[in-house]
């Protein structure tokens, strides 16, 4: 099943064509700010969020709230994520879709819930610098892509992404123990969408 | 241009070889079928074996963030023989998540013989309780094995704010008064935090002892959790307190236990 949806996935990506151009014509800068709603990607099954284009469109950044209904993940769980994304390479155009081919970010999210803590000085039962990192607070990265359909009628507005993301404790994780981890082991897919604001 | 022909196979490679395809949450508690209810799966493994008048147990723990060391340790102990089964000594995993127990699970289950594990604190953080639960079972267990009992027990008292309800005195105590059908005649009993460790609640430290010696059935008590050896007869010299070092300190003990003694190795890999 997840092997299918890979390979339909890539699919998608190639039987476009390549090196065919549209006309510009109907071209509407879109406004920076957008809302995004995305799946998966270590803050919920689904997220939603809002954000804002900034230096030409080679950096978005937005604030998301995700959630993750127990049915799914074994436990109900409410975060909420400031994410960053680089789009630093030009797009390349396939037919009427622009692809950035490389994205690159960061993320630091926040998980509620009285299980979790951001910093265990709050905690009275902990002393000082006893696990010396935070349970709710969480850095993830993440590489990946881009299609905007700023081209094609009626879906001006929307671009799609995708990206491997990671949680830094699995990335400090595979540095101390590159033999048992692997890039597959510590990353997994996300995908989202995004809907510019006029 | 000319790269895009060769992107799209290197996307497509990367995005396959993620195991699982997508995570939701590093503390989403989502397991596979052969990861759940885990010491269940292993009592019922060892209640098929028939134990000889020797036990032969391998002691490990505080595997943490620490898997090339962890697989090493398998590899290891899978060198030794007729062993009755292997004990984990807690803290499996170093943030609680859920990610770290299946990697860990997935290591120890190449060993040869069945694994039983006591919760670490590190394993009580974010969702680790509520996981450790899911995956392993009770936080306090025991079994009776052979002639001896082995008493699996929570002993993470900072964690429950030291609200002298950690270690379940009570419990232990009723654990260690053999019911009049039971034929066990001693008891080891095996825990994370040691009761002379800061991490113990303090009000229960001479308590636990005091336990173990009323119950005149213990004698040895394990440990794990300082990352360090330390083999003592502490306070009135009744019960030898053992702590085996972490993974990292790259060691593990290997126990004999016969009626009436024992016999402790310190193992290096």
């Amino acid at each position: 099943m997840k092997r299918s949806l890979l390979f339909a996935f890539a699919l998608l990506l190639s039987v476009e064509g390549f090196g065919q151009s549209l006309p510009d014509s109907g071209y509407v800068a879109p406004s920076p700010y957008y809302v995004k709603a995305q799946f998966a990607g270590d803050i919920g099954l689904l997220s939603v969020g809002i954000g804002r284009e900034s230096f030409n469109r080679k950096l978005t950044t937005d604030v998301s709230v995700g959630y993750l209904p127990e049915s799914v993940g074994g436990d109900a769980i409410f975060t909420v994520a400031l994410k960053s994304t680089m789009l630093p390479l030009k797009p390349v155009r396939i037919k009427s879709l622009d692809w950035y081919y490389l994205t690159a970010g960061a993320q630091v999210s926040y998980t509620f819930g009285d299980e979790y803590f951001a910093w265990e000085g709050y905690l009275s039962k902990y002393p000082n610098s006893y696990y010396r990192f935070s349970t709710a607070l969480s850095v993830y990265v993440f590489a990946g892509g881009q299609v905007d359909f700023m081209r094609v009628p009626k879906l001006q507005k929307f671009s799609a992404y995708y990206e491997v993301g990671a949680p830094g404790e699995y990335v400090i994780s595979y540095i101390q123990n590159p033999k048992y981890l692997g890039l597959g082991k510590i990353f997994h897919l996300a995908l989202g969408v995004k809907m510019a604001l006029r | 241009m000319k790269r895009l022909p060769l992107l799209v196979p290197f996307l497509f490679l990367l995005f396959s070889s993620c195991e699982n395809l997508f995570e939701y949450h590093p503390h989403q508690i989502i397991l596979e079928d052969d990861e759940k209810d885990l010491t269940a799966v292993n009592l019922q493994k060892l209640s098929s074996q028939s134990p000889n008048d020797t036990l032969k147990l391998i002691v490990m723990g505080d595997t943490q963030r620490f898997y090339d060391a962890t697989v090493d340790f398998v590899h290891k102990a899978n060198t030794f023989q007729d062993i009755d089964f292997v004990v984990h000594l807690g803290d499996i995993s170093d943030f609680g998540m859920t990610q770290e127990f299946k990697w860990v699970h997935d290591i120890m289950q190449d060993l040869k013989w069945p694994y039983l594990t006591v919760i670490g604190n590190h394993d009580m953080l974010g969702n680790g309780r509520k996981l450790y639960r899911r995956m392993y079972g009770e936080l306090n267990y025991s079994l009776v094995y052979g002639h001896t009992k082995f008493v699996f027990l929570d002993t993470n008292g900072r964690e429950d704010g030291f609200q002298g309800r950690v270690p379940d005195l009570d419990w232990l105590s009723a654990q260690l008064t053999p019911a009049p059908a039971e034929t066990w005649q001693q008891a080891v009993v095996i825990s994370h935090a040691p009761p002379f460790d800061s991490d113990f609640d303090k009000q229960l430290e001479l308590p636990y002892h005091q336990t173990l010696v009323k119950s005149q059935r213990v004698p040895l008590s394990l440990h794990g959790h300082r990352h360090g050896w330390d083999t003592e007869k502490k306070y009135d010299g009744e019960v030898l307190y053992h702590v085996t070092t972490s993974a990292k300190g790259r060691g593990f003990t290997y126990l004999k236990i016969w009626q009436g003694g024992y016999s402790l190795e310190r193992v290096s890999f």
